[in-house]
């Protein structure tokens, strides 16, 4: 304990800013959460009230504090790392503070994990209890439906995960550069680029494969969808000009009538909802062990660099 | 006192401190900083280094922290290597560096406790008596301190930590008087009742000559002297006329626009007066110059 309130003690404005930020967001979307949920449970099951159309309606009205709220977290899940991680080595460095604190200390790694871990401890709490409301809200926005990969990345266990490998980032980037507003401008930076990353890497988790016509509707489980192609009547795959070649001729021949097997077919590849825990358990071992990664190479640098 | 002379006269003692051919430099741009620096430096007492600025002497002090990486050779911290074994070779270490900053944020009795938590020797009562002698208050915040309270916190952390060799970089530079006569009367005080070894740097002799009983001086980032106060005093003398006829060690330009000449000569030598310490210091550090100069043209 003593080490977590020395901690907390050498970055009172950056803990408190996050727990500002983290359960201002949760409490905002806990309180869009459950006034959504009060109108909305009862559509979508089975004898719905007739006022459902009315109460959709009014989740229209919702729709923005939702988006702006999200919006928030998706912001919060890189910025309050960024803003928690690169001022542990940067002020040490800045302030010449590691010339008393590293010789007292001996092992400077026993020094970083002193530096690291309660911050990571506050973190955590703070973006798990982020990510918790996150999740809900996404959940309450279709109730009575699977949102598979909607909002992925956002919410929940990835929204975690993201936000620890920043963290982690942003403390190697203290130690590199040495310096908090270069160090915050590089996170900024940094980011982007992992956020983006992240994003590109989804589809590759596990294999794409053919969509089946449930997986790909609109209003059933949320896939991932990765690719898209034309298949003419026999089932070879054509191109977008030849498909569009071949419904022109269709309804010239046939008017309005044309039957729907001599149409060229929209075939959707993606993953499933289904496996949407199969994507999340590898990506979070993913990011979990890049993580760890980078936490070694910042172990690495604060053995290696000078204390100013 | 020739380094031969000195290995012997270390012969039997524990040697703390310790430098094996040690040379850094910084890039290959830059002159080196350090050159091949041998030396030894036995338990107890307190060790001047002196040189005038950029000599060489923070990097040395920091090659022992394990703050540098040597280029060539190596430095030694009770016989442990102090860049490939640091862990161990700091827990014979306590480093006061030229403006010790203490957190913002934690008070004094913080860092004790930040202290108490890093070394399981730290003696935490021992420090809150030495900081009370000098009325510094353990409430206090780190940035309510002066900068000579802020030294003697950071002094009192490294001497509390009970450890075998204190290097304390030029803490004195921004220091006031009577906050050096307190500083200095702490490290003498620790250094005396509980044998702990000092090495103090600093660019200014006349700051140190009191508290000091070894002198090693170094200029370019050679070492130019090592030898007790006591055997400096002794063996050189200003020579008050041209007729000397004993090694000259170096001359330079005093205050006045007089040059005088430092020689190796007893101080009670007819037509010769006592050297002061500085002026020891400045006579070889005169001569380095000259050699450097030299080797430089040619």
């Amino acid at each position: 304990m003593t080490w977590a309130r020395l901690a907390f003690k050498l970055q009172p404005s950056s803990i408190g800013f996050a727990t500002f930020v983290c359960l201002g967001l949760a409490t905002a979307a806990m309180w869009l959460t459950f006034d959504m949920r009060s109108m909305l449970e009862a559509c979508g099951t089975p004898g719905e009230p007739k006022a459902c159309n009315v109460i959709f309606a009014f989740q229209d009205t919702h729709m923005q504090p939702v988006m702006m709220t999200q919006l928030g977290i998706g912001l919060a899940m890189y910025g309050v790392p960024i803003v928690l991680g690169v001022p542990i080595l940067t002020r040490e460095i800045e302030q010449t503070t590691a010339m008393i604190a590293w010789p007292l200390a001996g092992s400077r790694l026993k020094w970083l994990a002193w530096r690291v871990v309660p911050v990571l401890a506050i973190a955590l709490v703070l973006i798990g209890v982020m990510a918790f409301a996150a999740e809900q809200l996404a959940q309450a926005y279709f109730p009575h439906s699977d949102i598979g990969f909607d909002r992925h990345g956002s919410r929940g266990i990835s929204l975690v995960m993201r936000s620890v490998l920043m963290l982690m980032a942003a403390v190697l980037l203290g130690g590199v550069i040495g310096r908090l507003l270069p160090a915050l401008l590089i996170g900024i930076a940094l980011a982007v680029g992992v956020s983006t990353g992240m994003d590109a890497a989804l589809p590759h988790w596990v294999e794409s494969a053919e969509l089946r016509q449930s997986d790909s509707m609109f209003g059933g489980a949320n896939p991932l969808r990765t690719g898209f192609e034309y298949r003419a009547p026999d089932g070879g795959p054509i191109s977008d000009e030849d498909a569009e070649a071949l419904h022109q001729a269709v309804y010239e021949e046939h008017d309005e009538q044309a039957d729907p097997s001599l149409l060229p077919q929209e075939v959707f590849y993606g993953i499933a909802a289904s496996r949407y825990p199969e994507v999340l358990l590898r990506e979070s071992a993913a990011v979990g062990a890049a993580s760890v990664l980078i936490g070694a190479v910042a172990a690495f640098v604060v053995r290696r660099r000078r204390p100013e | 006192m020739t380094h031969d002379n000195r290995d012997t006269a270390l012969m039997g003692h524990e040697i703390v401190l310790q430098a094996e051919g040690l040379a850094k430099r910084y890039s290959r741009r830059r002159a080196w900083a350090l050159r091949e620096i041998d030396l030894a430096i036995p338990r107890g007492g307190i060790t001047a280094l002196v040189g005038p600025n950029a000599a060489g002497k923070s990097t040395l002090i920091r090659s022992w922290i394990g703050f540098e990486q040597p280029t060539r050779g190596r430095a030694f911290v009770c016989g442990v290597d102090a860049w490939s074994d640091r862990t161990r070779a700091l827990e014979h270490v306590g480093y006061v560096s030229q403006s010790p900053t203490l957190y913002d944020t934690l008070s004094v009795a913080d860092h004790l406790l930040m202290a108490q938590r890093a070394r399981a020797s730290f003696d935490r009562p021992g420090a809150e008596r030495r900081l009370d002698e000098l009325a510094v208050p353990l409430a206090a915040m780190g940035n309510e301190l002066s900068g000579g309270q802020q030294a003697q916190v950071a002094l009192a952390l490294a001497l509390s930590s009970r450890v075998d060799v204190l290097l304390l970089d030029e803490p004195l530079a921004s220091l006031d008087p009577l906050a050096r006569r307190e500083f200095l009367y702490l490290l003498t005080d620790a250094v005396r009742t509980e044998g702990t070894t000092a090495l103090l740097s600093s660019h200014i002799v006349t700051d140190i000559e009191q508290a000091c009983d070894h002198l090693i001086v170094l200029g370019v980032g050679r070492l130019v002297l090592d030898l007790s106060v006591a055997d400096a005093l002794a063996t050189h003398a200003v020579a008050l006329d041209d007729t000397s006829t004993a090694p000259i060690v170096g001359g330079f330009r005093d205050t006045d626009g007089s040059r005088l000449t430092v020689v190796m000569a007893a101080a009670d030598t007819p037509n010769y007066r006592p050297a002061t310490l500085e002026e020891v210091m400045l006579a070889h550090l005169a001569a380095t110059r000259a050699a450097t100069a030299s080797e430089r043209a040619a």
